[in-house]
């Protein structure tokens, strides 16, 4: 290793490590700010460790609004969402990269122009719909209106068109079926791409906010991130909150996520290496 | 022969008791979550009880930042609540588009319902068009708290608050303190939420309304707010900011923790200061005066949806909930000001008051209270002069201009 690589490993490492800490900062300020009364979140000059450490902070999350239930509720809901996106998409993308039909790619360009219409515009008739279907307030107002969405479509359309079609040509041949031919072996080969998208739609669905708290009334149905928002000491129009209960309860909220996430990292890096025979 | 008409008498009895009653289920949306929510609910718990023909389902419908969006989709959507909880300001956004129900009638027939023993402000929120739409439930002013160890470390008077506004920016510079010496105050003399996403418009309209200030024009079609009174409530704010005299952060963190010495917040918190800080360490004061004094009221009130199927049930749940026994219990439990003028005489209220001169003030502060304008446009226009005040405060720039635009971008709100 020349002088030369060293300086520039170091200088890429520095970067790196700035990077981190700009990613991991706000994570870790959240986890010590749970540990904390409100006086030392807010104490000046701040002092960075909780001292004393509050773990009481947890205890009462769990307390004063039944976050269990929201927990639960947001890992169902989130788990099938995510799954159902990644089977519809891999189905939807498949027909759009393999199969030759009219007018193709203009209602593949269609399919994404959905994409672009803003929330605000679809929530209303979109709450019409699950009424009249007689959904508000189940899970199914929660999970039916995203088990297809086309973004997931898209992203593993471009994913496939990467996958050489002489992988296909042996068993096309043989008169494999196109399902058939979509689950043994253009799945195994977008495992990554299919687990990205997975984790996409957990963490999209997990995040949301505004539908859950729209279709759904009762606590039986509510998500985490419902529950959050419940977590805010409800001080007559002044919007003020006990930090230290929202940061604990926000610690515990993301955990799930995290799970995923670490799970989904090691398929990821296993995924390229698999795909690593194309070029 | 006997059994037959055993069976028979059986039979009728089965019948009638599984006969579904005309029960009325009623879907109220509140914001309450945690130990108000308890009390919330157990006041439900108790109408149903004592009204075995009505059921009225208490449902968590977000907090009132929240729950504005979730209620206009909903009813667009034809699934609203048929009663909720909605904050003060919100009676005129509901009721234009015909989606609340006018509850004069209502009120006419209730003999219980006196409409002359709520709070002023109270009543006139629940105003649109002349007619109510609403009852209140809650009430709340904007008060100062004040720290009174740290009064006493700047040589002030711990019994009194400033009165009027140079007295608050003398206030403020005796008790903005740099402590290490390193040219930042560590302790500043004011806090409350400045920010526009904080709701600092609440706070800017009793500055405004000190100074006699109107934000809109006699015919409530455009905005007035331009005027010397916003000038001069916006460069107040300014000369605080520029000066280093107020916290830039959130208020009752900052008071809470002693970085701040003095606080403006919502007469709700006292309660929480009481547990937090110890009932002797802070006080509690009616606002400093400008041309006159001035504070602005919050809170929620009920109201009936259109959608309601038996406005009769309606309307008995809004009165009870309304009612001097019930909102006596309420403002005891929770710090809310009655909304019920005769709540303040009962043993109990008043024995509340005595044993504390805060509650005599929180009270006092009614006289001088303002509600936020009671038109649909309200809203909207308040978001708009809010970032007009940050962007003043915030750049220390001219307010004048900023707020001409903003006045511009009000009027265009009436022509829609």
């Amino acid at each position: 290793m020349s002088l030369g690589t060293g300086v520039r490993r170091t200088a890429l490492y520095a970067a790196l490590i700035i990077l981190a800490a700009v990613f991991i900062g706000p994570f870790l300020w959240m986890l010590l700010a749970s540990l904390k009364s409100t006086a030392q979140i807010f104490a000046f000059p701040p002092r960075f460790l909780p001292k004393p450490v509050i773990w009481r902070n947890y205890l009462r999350a769990w307390q004063v609004v039944p976050l269990a239930r929201f927990y639960l509720n947001s890992i169902l809901v989130s788990g099938v969402v995510a799954f159902s996106q990644v089977v519809t998409s891999a189905m939807a993308a498949y027909v759009f990269a393999r199969l030759q039909f009219p007018a193709r790619n203009l209602i593949f360009l269609i399919y994404l122009a959905v994409m672009m219409i803003p929330t605000q515009v679809t929530v209303i008739p979109l709450f019409i719909i699950v009424r009249r279907l007689g959904l508000v307030d189940t899970y199914g107002a929660l999970i039916l209106p995203f088990l297809a969405y086309p973004f997931g479509a898209f992203l593993l359309r471009q994913f496939f068109l990467t996958i050489p079609r002489e992988l296909e040509d042996a068993a096309l041949v043989d008169g494999c079926p196109r399902l058939r031919i979509l689950v043994r072996i253009i799945a195994p080969l977008s495992r990554a791409a299919m687990v990205t998208l997975g984790m996409l739609a957990f963490m999209f669905t997990w995040n949301t906010f505004f539908w859950p708290l729209l279709v759904t009334n009762t606590s039986e149905h509510f998500t985490i991130q419902v529950g959050l928002a419940m977590l805010r000491t409800q001080l007559v129009s002044a919007g003020d909150a006990d930090w230290s209960l929202l940061m604990s309860a926000t610690v515990i909220s993301i955990v799930p996520v995290l799970i995923f996430y670490l799970f989904a990292q090691k398929q990821i890096v296993r995924g390229i290496t698999m795909t690593g025979l194309k070029g | 022969m006997k059994k037959t008409i055993l069976l028979i008498a059986l039979l009728v009895v089965l019948a009638a008791a599984l006969a579904p009653a005309q029960k009325a289920t009623l879907v109220l949306w509140h914001s309450y979550s945690g130990v108000r929510q308890q009390l919330f609910d157990s006041l439900i718990k108790e109408f149903n009880k004592a009204n075995p023909a009505i059921n009225v389902k208490p449902e968590y419908g977000g907090s009132l930042w929240s729950m504005r969006d979730k209620l206009l989709t909903a009813i667009a959507g034809g699934a609203g609540p048929h009663l909720a909880e909605i904050d003060s300001y919100w009676t005129p956004i509901f009721a234009k588009p015909g989606s609340l129900v006018n509850l004069e009638p209502y009120i006419a027939a209730d003999a219980r319902f006196n409409k002359a023993d709520l709070a002023r402000a109270s009543l006139q929120s629940t105003q649109y068009q002349g007619a109510s739409y609403s009852v209140p439930f809650n009430l709340s002013t904007i008060v100062m708290y004040y720290n009174k160890a740290l009064y006493k470390t700047a040589a002030l008077d711990p019994a009194r608050a400033p009165a009027d506004w140079s007295e608050l920016v003398s206030f403020c510079q005796k008790l903005t303190v740099d402590k290490n010496g390193d040219g930042t105050p560590d302790q500043r003399g004011l806090t409350f939420p400045n920010k526009a996403n904080m709701g600092a418009v609440w706070y800017w309209l009793a500055f405004f309304f000190q100074q006699e200030g109107k934000l809109f024009n006699d015919a409530l079609n455009a905005g007035a707010f331009n005027s010397a009174a916003g000038l001069a409530a916006t460069d107040l704010w300014r000369q605080l900011a520029r000066e280093g005299l107020m916290s830039m952060s959130s208020g009752s963190a900052d008071f809470e923790a002693e970085l701040a010495a003095m606080e403006l917040s919502s007469s709700s918190v006292m309660g929480r200061y009481r547990d937090n800080m110890g009932n002797a360490r802070f006080g509690l004061a009616a606002l400093p005066k400008g041309k006159v004094s001035a504070t602005v009221t919050g809170g929620g009130n009920l109201a009936m949806f259109s959608s309601c199927p038996d406005k009769k049930a309606g309307w008995a749940v809004l009165s009870w909930l309304n009612s001097t026994q019930v909102n006596k219990r309420w403002a005891l439990s929770t710090g809310s000001i009655p909304v019920r003028q005769s709540v303040l005489g009962t043993p109990e209220y008043s024995d509340y008051l005595m044993s504390d001169p805060k509650g005599n003030a929180m009270i006092a502060t009614l006289q001088d209270a303002f509600i936020r304008p009671n038109i649909p446009e309200y809203g909207d226009a308040s978001r708009i002069i809010a970032f007009a005040v940050e962007e003043a405060m915030i750049n220390d720039q001219d307010p004048k201009p900023l707020l001409d635009k903003a006045k511009a971008e009000v009027d265009a709100l009436f022509k829609k």
